[in-house]
């Protein structure tokens, strides 16, 4: 018997990978986009008449700015009569309001509540009222028409109490600070006889003001007007006109 | 009794056979996937009786591949005011990956004075001062090294519109836009 041996033949089988191929990785991105947008800071201001005192004077109160604006004459000179909204929609960044009283008696007074409203899309802070540069009718003719701030004068009785009470004609005794005439606007000085303005009543009353307010939110002030009881004739057919200035700032 | 003898030759000259079989290896290879998802988990805005709108509570966690663009949006900014989101990127795939941060390019409306200031993060605290929109991108973890699958990366993106911005950027719109560069970790 022959036997003949087995050969076998084992071929090794090698894989190589050679560093010469290229590397390539999976790859992607992410892109992420923030988009910011800013709103818009808009109000409005309107006016109506909380108390007066006149007896058988036709007096015609005007508010408002231009076209905007609303004449209220005499029974119309009542409480709760609404002059103009400033602007009539929508809203505005800065409002010069207008009013204007006319044909006053010695003694005659006009007391207003004021509102603001937030009308944009972010908080806002109205600031101050204040009062700009005002018009005298006549404006040279003597004798001096002289307009009193009022807003923190004592009356005769010593701490400040309303000065526009209803009821009672506006005195003209330890009246304010003189604001402005016709010949020289002044300011400083002791307050004489003649159109008198102030701010709220016994004192101002700003407690919304100088603070954050959200939309559709107000503000609102009270604001006199009249003329003293120891005004002369010379305030015979005169009238004055004040501008009321607010300014405000977005609320960061 | 007969003997018979069984001779099993086996001879050279016959044809050779053997039992013969294959071992037969086969060899798949897989190649794995790169997955994320990307969501905001929490965010923050600085405001005062503004009501300052964002996006971020709309935007799931999707999957996404490749290339993949999220949105967010805060619209109604007052000076000052900004928002901060906070963002996790989280490795749904089978392959590990590096995240990076690419060339961030921004868009704003046409005209602003100042346009926009990339920014540290630090001038986000208080009110945003400053002209102009401004904006920071944080990476907080995760970047620049490997993530495994179901790990996660953070980073927060902060915009906002400086207080000293004036009326012209009343509704302006301003965009930032990132790209974050995902790679499979070799």
């Amino acid at each position: 018997m022959n036997k003949k041996a087995f050969a076998l033949i084992v071929v090794p089988l090698m894989m190589v990978m050679s560093g010469a191929l290229a590397f390539s990785a999976f790859n992607g991105t992410i892109t992420t986009n923030v988009s910011a947008s800013a709103g818009d800071m808009t109000f409005s201001m309107g006016s109506e008449i909380h108390g007066s005192y006149f007896h058988n004077t036709f007096l015609t109160v005007t508010g408002g700015n231009g076209e905007n604006t609303v004449i209220l004459t005499g029974s119309n000179v009542v409480t709760g009569s609404s002059l103009a909204t400033v602007p009539v929609s929508g809203g505005a960044k800065t409002i010069v309001y207008w009013l204007n009283i006319s044909n006053l008696a010695p003694g005659n007074w006009v007391g207003f509540t004021f509102t603001l409203v937030n009308t944009g899309s972010v908080g806002l802070i109205f600031n101050t009222p204040t009062i700009g540069t005002v018009v005298f009718d006549p404006a040279t003719s003597p004798p001096d028409l002289n307009l009193t701030n009022a807003t923190l004068a004592r009356d005769s009785q010593g701490p400040s109490t309303s000065l526009f009470q209803l009821g009672q004609p506006l005195s003209d005794s330890s009246l304010g600070v003189l604001f402005a005439n016709n010949y020289q606007a002044t300011n400083g000085g002791q307050g004489q006889s003649g159109y008198v303005f102030a701010f709220g009543n016994g004192g101002p009353t700003f407690s919304n003001f100088q603070k954050s307010r959200d939309l559709d939110n107000s503000a609102d002030f009270n604001f006199y007007v009249g003329l003293s009881s120891g005004a002369g004739n010379g305030y015979e057919e005169s009238s004055i006109s004040i501008p009321i200035i607010i300014t405000v700032v977005s609320d960061p | 009794m007969v003997i018979v003898p069984v001779m099993v030759v086996m001879s050279g000259a016959l044809a050779f056979s053997a039992f013969t079989g294959t071992i037969t290896t086969n060899v798949n290879a897989d190649a794995g996937y790169l997955l994320w998802e990307q969501s905001v988990t929490s965010t923050y805005t600085y405001e005062h009786n503004t009501m300052v709108q964002n996006s971020s509570t709309s935007m799931g966690a999707t999957n996404q591949t490749m290339a993949s663009t999220v949105t967010l949006s805060v619209s109604n900014l007052a000076p000052g005011n900004w928002v901060v989101f906070n963002i996790t990127v989280t490795n749904n795939g089978s392959v590990g990956f590096i995240l990076g941060v690419g060339t961030i390019t921004t868009t704003e409306t046409a005209g602003l004075t100042n346009n926009s200031t990339s920014s540290s993060t630090f001038v986000f605290g208080s009110a945003l001062g400053g002209y102009g929109y401004y904006y920071a991108v944080n990476e907080i973890s995760g970047f620049g090294t490997s993530i495994d699958v179901g790990s996660t990366a953070t980073y927060q993106v902060f915009v906002g519109l400086g207080a000293l911005s004036g009326n012209a950027y009343e509704e302006s719109s301003f965009t930032v836009s990132i790209p974050i560069t995902v790679t499979s970790d070799p």
